[in-house]
């Protein structure tokens, strides 16, 4: 996708050479960050991490975007939410131009026929769902729990137990990590696993995230994946599904009926300018291609979701226009596993890992107890 | 005199060269990192001199503790087991009248491979899904004891030892093959003769001749463990729950991830005094002997 981006922009733009300088580690922000250490000169880098953004802002790397943002006009592009993603301390410096969907719950759309089943919208209905497949011998929830996947699991039940405002408060240690909507959130996990609703520790601890997505529409194996929208390109492209006919994703059900329905737990990406770089103009030149109609629509052709409005639904997939909808008719937090610093944000799943492994009352109290004294420690 | 002179002269100029080198390529980061082990450094920020605050975090930080009790079990291990089993197979290539090229070929290409290509190799076997260690259970029929291996936290350690032991076998095959090449053939005719069985041809000739061999593999195969790290970040990522998290990886974490530069650093020397700890004392013997 980003090279079909810089392609096309290049035929724009022949006068700009783009030359792309490829992060190949799994753990992209320490490559990022040896690499600008060891000297090396971008003119743009993207990010997935607004808790990354800010370290490299308060490092001195990136310059504000304000100015091309009025030039450009790029507000007509990004609605406010996503321009306060990108704002640190009151100046823009990130653009975003891709979104994923953390709060969807996958499915293989003829298994889900086949046992009768409808779309649940509240908790005891989303357990029914799961106990269904359960009886029909497969795995209700599967789970890939071995890096970082099973965080998403109790971030939207934060999100539904707790509301988009403490869930924020948690994010930025406004409240500690022993706090009773922390414990309402595990509670609510625990009574999953104490069901038998996901597979036993061992396999979700050495299944990782596209294993557990596997199982859902290929291997069928099991029932349900939480997981970002981003498995949309690797089904289509990977497993050669169709959207919408071959699987689908529910949103994650409803809990707390008091609180907002359908509020979204986001990841995405931005482009971020740094101050070493040597062709500024050229870099927001770029930024626009990407913010522009066509370039949202080259991210949308790829099964992606960008939060470009400019893009019109109809150049989605059936699922990515779905996705897309809920974007903008509905609140989006960041994912905070990625809001976290890096340190946190380890002992945050090693955490949850040992959870998994004994989803006690007492797990719960050890669990919060040991993130929280992590998170005095970083904070 | 003056000729003995020159000669010494023309020899540190012909050692020049490689001493330049390390010193750029090794005692120089050796020394700087000691500089930075002093510093709270998040490798962006300035430089905030800490004293010895990282050292005593260090050994109060239980991960650190963790790190070290996981990493003493895995060098010990992962030395006996591929040096046992690489020794074994070396002698056995040694002493036969087979063409065992193919053989040991095949295994010392464990070793040639690079540690992340190994560790990609392991997952595919110790898969849950696909894994071929489960198929094969399950081909055998004992479906039973099929399982998510680097799952259990209790027991990832030892398949991570089991995966990184298979790497060294092949260089400890291959010195041992090496040193019993070079035992003068005459030793074995004298033996036979005498009425020497294989047993006491291996226990009176073989492994006496071999010994030195086997010590320098088992010296240099406790040092590579001592520093792993490339097969259990592939593998694991140090988890689950830490369980596979050895100083190497320890290391990486705290200066690449977390970029704690100062802290990793400290680590760092921590691991380089127990490799000089281990490794003087065998140095000095065999400058001794020579």
């Amino acid at each position: 996708m980003i090279i079909a981006l810089e392609k096309r922009f290049q035929e724009l733009h022949p006068e700009v050479k783009v030359k792309d300088i490829n992060v190949t580690s799994g753990e992209h922000r320490a490559v990022i960050k040896t690499m600008l250490l060891g000297g090396e000169t971008v003119d743009l880098i993207f990010s997935a991490w607004p808790s990354f953004d800010k370290e490299l802002h308060d490092a001195g790397l990136l310059v504000p975007i304000d100015t091309a943002w009025q030039q450009y006009g790029w507000d007509k592009s990004l609605n406010e939410s996503w321009k306060k993603l990108g704002t640190i301390e009151g100046k823009i410096y990130g653009a975003w131009y891709l979104a994923d969907n953390r709060s969807g719950v996958w499915y293989d759309v003829k298994t889900f026929e086949k046992l009768g089943l409808s779309v649940p919208a509240t908790w005891d209905e989303f357990r029914s769902v799961a106990r269904a497949y359960k009886e029909a011998g497969m795995v209700p929830i599967s789970l890939g729990a071995k890096i970082w996947a099973h965080t998403d699991v109790f971030e939207n039940l934060l999100l539904r137990v707790g509301g988009p405002e403490m869930y924020m408060k948690l994010a930025w240690h406004e409240i500690p990590w022993n706090h009773q909507v922390v414990r309402n959130a595990l509670k609510r996990w625990q009574e999953l696993l104490t069901e038998g609703l996901f597979p036993d520790a061992n396999t979700m601890l050495a299944t990782d995230w596209f294993g557990a997505f596997q199982q859902v529409i290929d291997t069928k194996t099991a029932g349900l994946n939480l997981m970002g929208s981003w498995v949309n390109v690797r089904a289509q492209q990977e497993f050669k599904l169709v959207p919408g006919e071959d699987y689908n994703f529910f949103q994650f059900p409803v809990i707390d009926p008091k609180l907002p329905k359908n509020t979204t737990e986001i990841s995405g990406k931005d482009w971020l300018v740094t101050k070493t770089g040597k062709n500024r103009d050229a870099a927001f030149l770029f930024i626009d291609f990407v913010l522009s109609r066509e370039g949202g629509g080259i991210i949308a052709e790829y099964g992606s979701g960008t939060p470009n409005r400019l893009v019109p639904l109809e150049q989605y997939d059936a699922v990515m226009s779905e996705i897309v909808k809920l974007f903008a008719a509905n609140e989006v937090v960041f994912v905070l596993d990625d809001l976290l610093p890096s340190e946190l944000s380890n002992e945050f799943r090693t955490q949850l890992q040992k959870f998994l492994m004994t989803p006690t009352d007492e797990t719960i109290e050890t669990v919060m107890a040991a993130i929280e004294h992590k998170a005095k420690e970083v904070y | 005199m003056a000729l003995k002179n020159r000669m010494k002269w023309i020899a540190y100029a012909f050692v020049l060269p490689a001493l330049i080198i390390f010193t750029i390529s090794v005692i120089y980061p050796v020394i700087e990192n000691f500089r930075i082990s002093f510093y709270s450094w998040n490798g962006l920020s300035p430089m905030n001199p800490v004293g010895l605050t990282n050292y005593i975090q260090l050994f109060r930080d239980p991960d650190f503790i963790n790190a070290l009790k996981n990493t003493l079990v895995w060098t010990v291990t992962t030395t006996v087991i591929g040096v046992l089993f690489g020794t074994i197979i070396g002698i056995l290539c040694g002493l036969t009248d087979i063409n065992t090229t193919v053989v040991r070929t095949a295994i010392f290409s464990s070793f040639g491979i690079s540690a992340t290509a190994s560790g990609m190799i392991w997952l595919g076997v110790y898969q849950p899904d696909f894994g071929l260690m489960n198929a094969v259970l399950e081909a055998l029929g004992l479906p039973s004891l099929a399982r998510p291996w680097l799952g259990d936290p209790n027991r990832a350690l030892i398949y991570v030892i089991i995966a990184y032991a298979w790497t060294q076998t092949g260089f400890s095959m291959i010195i041992a093959y090496g040193a019993i090449s070079s035992i003068p053939q005459i030793l074995y005719e004298a033996a036979l003769i005498d009425g020497g069985n294989s047993w006491q041809i291996t226990r009176f000739i073989t492994l006496p001749l071999i010994t030195n061999a086997i010590r320098l593999a088992t010296f240099l195969t406790f040092l590579s463990s001592l520093k792993a790290f490339d097969l259990v970040f592939s593998m694991t990522g140090g988890g689950p729950i830490r369980s596979t998290e050895i100083l190497g990886y320890f290391m990486y974490t705290d200066s690449f991830y977390y970029f704690k530069l100062g802290y990793g650093a400290a680590s760092v020397i921590i691991l380089l005094i127990a490799v000089f700890i281990i490794a003087i004392p065998v140095l000095l013997e065999r400058s001794e002997k020579t």
